[in-house]
């Protein structure tokens, strides 16, 4: 795979800086989970979803005749149980289609007996952005709830930063995190550990509001892609 | 409980958990302006380190490490403190979590962090409980020891009263015996009479006088004995440090008894006396043949000196002076050494 620029995508992509980011993962190795039922090629509204095991993409990387360097076994096995998210937003009048697809690292993993999917923005094509600003810009992670429905379809619901927000406020919440940029944007800044504690505190509470509806994504399989 | 312990027990409790409070409090915001979730953890982080906390105070230090089982109490408080650090690295959080189901404590204390922040409040409270005991402790033996003080210088003044008149009663003997025999010098007799009186009067109220004065203190006296009767005295005085200390009016008394008892109103003896003073201490010899041999020192109604003399020398010196009396039928000598001392 050809290294590119990196972005946070997820902003622009998806939930235009609403869902929490942080800057490590929302999960611990001992919790994630491989969920057969997430590969695939999936559709929303406005983009197709194509998911893949990050294993077949190392073995494909293999048979290329490429070699792995070091580093690439490292993540390898750091993500051996992931999946690798190519997202294409569909083309719309939206500037936003300009960036044609994006790769995600997602890993599924369980609080309790909720599914999780943790995303990690791995590679985007852009034109837009010169050298200089891509180097500013730092990837984060970001967590969704996944539903499986009757109708095979599955329903994403990510963790809204209005939510963190208000329970930091309400001085119900103590967790590391950092505000940054002319937005001050929420960032999380606590331990894997800590952060998956939270998720499990989260789903045993009984606050409410805790998904807001529009930074939910339902996907259905998309059986005209190959 | 006696009412003294139950206050010193309240005084305890109440500074020891306001303090753990606030430190606590300091440490969980990382110096940060506390808010609820915070003031909520602490308070629950407290409750659960009070039980071990009050075993320690309650049970281990009183009936451990005051009885100086050290080796018990150690033991004992490493266990109080790894199974309760052990029970609040696993169920704190848990407890916390169902006590207040919709507060998130999660960027606080974890893992060994417990042990760390335990262990320390268990020490430092210890350390606090052993300060107020020893501030106790101590306020008790200052006031031991000041009732103790007052019970010596009770004594002294007794003591010193007892010499007063004891001394006049002597002077005024001589005094009379003068006016008797008529003499002309009987003026110059009560002159010197009220030289001594100032002294011992006067100058000798205080914890230490200097030796020089004591001397001199000897050879008026001296000199106004010559006016009852003429005896040779012996006075050999080697002094060092003429400004070193003793207890007041320590000598005079050993003087009075030599004239007592080595002298009649038609006869006297020779008086030897040394005076030795060096860097080593302070000696003072004084000896001299009986008149009567069959008087016994201190049965005489009026020998109260020398035993006043060893009473005196027991408070104030305690182990640092010998005193030796050679009372054979025909003689009579005393040996007096005080052992070198800071100069009050």
């Amino acid at each position: 795979m050809k290294a590119r620029n990196l972005i946070a995508i997820l902003g622009l992509l998806l939930l235009n800086s609403c869902i929490v980011k942080s800057l490590n993962p929302f999960y611990t190795k001992d919790k994630v989970v491989y969920e057969e039922k997430l590969e695939g090629n999936w559709k929303s509204k406005s983009a197709t979803w194509k998911i893949k095991p990050f294993k077949v993409l190392m073995e494909e990387h293999k048979k290329s005749g490429d070699n792995l360097s070091e580093s690439d076994k490292k993540t390898f096995e750091n993500y051996k149980d992931s999946y690798v998210l190519e997202y294409t937003k569909n083309a719309t009048t939206n500037k936003i289609e300009k960036f044609s697809f994006s790769y995600f690292i997602v890993t599924a993993f369980k609080v309790d007996e909720h599914l999780f999917l943790n995303f990690f923005p791995m590679e985007y094509e852009t034109e837009s952005l010169n050298n200089l600003v891509t180097q500013h810009i730092l990837n984060t992670h970001s967590v969704c709830k996944v539903d499986f429905l009757e109708d095979d379809s599955i329903k994403l619901k990510w963790l809204h930063e209005d939510v963190i927000g208000r329970l930091i406020e309400s001085h119900n919440l103590k967790i590391k995190y950092e505000q940054t940029g002319i937005h001050n944007d929420l960032v999380l800044t606590a331990k894997s550990k800590d952060l998956y504690r939270f998720l499990d505190k989260f789903m045993s509470s009984n606050i409410e509001n805790k998904w807001e509806k529009d930074q939910s994504y339902t996907l259905v399989k998309d059986n005209s892609v190959e | 409980m006696k009412k003294e312990t139950l206050r010193k027990y309240f005084v305890f409790h109440l500074v020891l958990w306001p303090l753990a409070f606030s430190i606590l409090l300091f440490v969980f915001t990382k110096g940060a302006y506390p808010v609820k979730i915070d003031y909520i953890y602490t308070l629950v982080f407290l409750i659960f380190m009070a039980v071990p906390a009050v075993l320690n105070f309650h049970i281990l230090i009183p009936l451990l490490l005051k009885k100086e089982k050290y080796t018990y109490y150690f033991i004992g408080l490493v266990g109080i403190g790894l199974s309760f650090g052990v029970f609040i690295k696993n169920f704190f959080v848990d407890v916390i979590d169902i006590i207040f189901p919709n507060y998130f404590f999660i960027s606080y204390i974890s893992g060994n962090g417990f042990y760390l922040v335990f262990s320390i409040f268990l020490l430092s409270s210890t350390l606090l409980k052993l300060a107020q005991d020893w501030f106790y402790f101590n306020r008790n033996q200052n006031e031991i020891l000041r009732l103790k003080n007052q019970h010596i210088e009770t004594q002294l003044s007794a003591l010193r009263s007892q010499i007063n008149p004891h001394f006049l009663f002597n002077a005024l003997n001589v005094i009379y015996s003068m006016a008797l025999e008529n003499k002309e010098n009987i003026t110059s007799a009560i002159i010197e009479l009220s030289d001594i009186l100032r002294y011992v009067i006067y100058d000798t109220d205080t914890e230490r006088v200097k030796l020089k004065d004591e001397i001199e203190l000897i050879k008026n006296y001296i000199n106004f004995q010559k006016h009852r009767i003429n005896t040779d005295i012996d006075l050999e005085i080697q002094v060092e440090n003429q400004n070193f200390k003793i207890y007041p009016m320590l000598l005079l008394p050993l003087v009075e008894n030599a004239y007592k008892y080595g002298s009649s109103n038609t006869q006297a003896f020779p008086i030897s006396i040394k005076i030795n003073q060096n860097s080593t201490g302070f000696e003072f010899r004084i000896g001299n043949n009986k008149i009567n041999s069959s008087a016994t020192l201190e049965k005489n109604s009026s020998g109260i000196g020398l035993e006043t003399l060893k009473n005196n020398l027991n408070i104030v010196y305690d182990e640092k002076h010998t005193f030796e009396i050679i009372n054979s039928d025909d003689h009579f000598s005393v040996k007096l050494s005080i052992f070198n001392e800071q100069n009050k």
